[in-house]
């Protein structure tokens, strides 16, 4: 990033390349598998970090950086598409109205893959995946897409180590179940 | 490429299983047209950061150079203020010509050289003797100083040949009976300012050029010349010796 930041337009390429697709589905499973929102966050994440890259500071790894835009593009997106804060979304009520949410934009998405026979198995992982409350899936997201690190979760969302891990835990279970059921 | 979390770094929480079958099913990418929109803004974005940077080193050399002549600017432009300053002010030829023109002859010592000459108080005693030469003043009265003030005025009247003063008819107002330096000590309406004594007092027309050109000849070696010119100059004004340098004045004494 810092030698993108002096100008070496390759040195993004590489950077691009090494995170592209993780932003993505990290941006894809949050929107329930929307496509066009994916698309349209995972641009304006590029693009803001095209913008900061004069002011990048290597503080911290470039991923926790990068996912630290990438969440706040996403709770931005929340806020202004369903009026819900991510970090109010513990309650039961707003997780029902996020699911909702998820649950409208997945029915949406006509995505070629839907009609394969692994398409079911896919299909049940990210229903499983929607159904969690967004702080979980968030946790998940940002654990096995964005490779983070408790910690770097933790400092990302302001949240204890303890409760990502507990935040980790719950969706795991939850996916874990999904897919018991497929086998 | 994927992010996923490496096998080895797994969580307490993590499941490996299900990390594997999370990686077989979450395999999308970008569109590749949308790979390419922010790649090229990318580009685009560095290309307006060395352009940028391209601007700044291209305007390097132009504050330099700048920098480097700044002081010779400088220089030259004081230099050409003194200059225009030197020629605004007034010279030494714009001075009154008369002011200059006497200066040989309110010089005392010059008229000590000449000891055929009497001195100018003797001069103007004599005449303060002879009521027909202070009548004669009296008639033509012409402030003999080329200086400001009365007693100067009264020193050149005094420094003036008494032979010449004969001749010039160059008297001190109110000479009558008294002394020159009276006389000039007397306020005298001709006299009162000091561009009225310069303007009274006006050498002989082309006694300077006569004399210079008779410093000139005998510079050149024409001595010959030059007595010939001194002669001429005699001629038309027979204190011609006084307006000769002193190194001059010797060898004008032996010119006949």
């Amino acid at each position: 990033m810092r030698a993108y930041g002096r100008g070496d337009a390759r040195a993004f390429e590489v950077l691009y390349a090494r995170h592209k697709a993780a932003t993505y589905r990290y941006f894809l499973r949050h929107a329930g598998g929307d496509a066009a929102t994916a698309d349209e966050l995972h641009q304006d994440l590029w693009l803001k970090v095209i913008g900061a890259r004069e002011r990048y500071e290597a503080l911290a790894r470039f991923s926790t950086w990068l996912y630290t835009l990438a969440r706040h593009r996403m709770v931005d997106h929340w806020r202004s598409r369903h009026g819900i804060a991510l970090e109010s979304l513990a309650d039961e009520a707003t997780v029902m109205q996020a699911e909702e949410s998820v649950a409208a934009a997945r029915d949406g998405n006509d995505d070629p893959l839907h009609a394969t026979i692994d398409a079911q198995a896919r299909s049940r992982v990210f229903t499983a995946l929607a159904a969690i409350p967004p702080l979980q899936r968030d946790a998940f997201l940002l654990h096995v897409e964005g490779g983070l690190s408790l910690e770097e979760i933790a400092g990302l969302t302001a949240a204890s180590g303890e409760t990502v891990k507990s935040r980790l835990r719950y969706a795991y279970r939850r996916l874990r179940a999904a897919l018991e059921d497929i086998a | 490429m994927s992010n996923h979390v490496p096998e080895g770094s797994r969580t307490p929480a993590g499941d490996d299983a299900l990390d594997r079958a999370w990686q077989q099913v979450s395999d999308e990418q970008p569109p590749p047209a949308l790979d390419a929109a922010i790649i090229a803004a990318a580009h685009k974005s560095a290309q307006g950061r060395n352009e940028r940077a391209q601007v700044i080193h291209a305007s390097l050399p132009y504050r330099s150079w700048l920098t480097r002549w700044q002081p010779l600017a400088a220089a030259a432009a004081v230099a050409g203020l003194a200059f225009v300053l030197v020629q605004s002010l007034p010279r030494d030829r714009d001075v009154a010509p008369s002011m200059r023109k006497e200066e040989p002859v309110t010089t005392p010592a010059a008229v000590q050289e000449q000891p055929g000459i009497p001195s100018s108080r003797e001069a103007i005693k004599a005449k303060t003797e002879s009521p027909p030469a202070a009548a004669v003043a009296r008639e033509s009265v012409t402030a003999p100083s080329s200086t400001i003030d009365q007693k100067s005025a009264a020193d050149t009247a005094t420094a003036m040949p008494a032979t010449e003063l004969d001749q010039r008819q160059i008297a001190a107002p109110e000479m009558s009976g008294r002394s020159a330096s009276e006389a000039a000590a007397a306020p005298v309406p001709a006299r009162t300012t000091a561009a009225t004594a310069a303007r009274d007092n006006v050498a002989p027309p082309g006694a300077a050029d006569r004399a210079a050109r008779v410093t000139a000849l005998y510079a050149a070696g024409d001595v010959a010349g030059a007595a010939d010119s001194l002669r001429e100059f005699r001629v038309v004004d027979p204190g011609a010796d006084m307006y000769l340098p002193e190194s001059l004045r010797d060898w004008a004494r032996t010119v006949q």
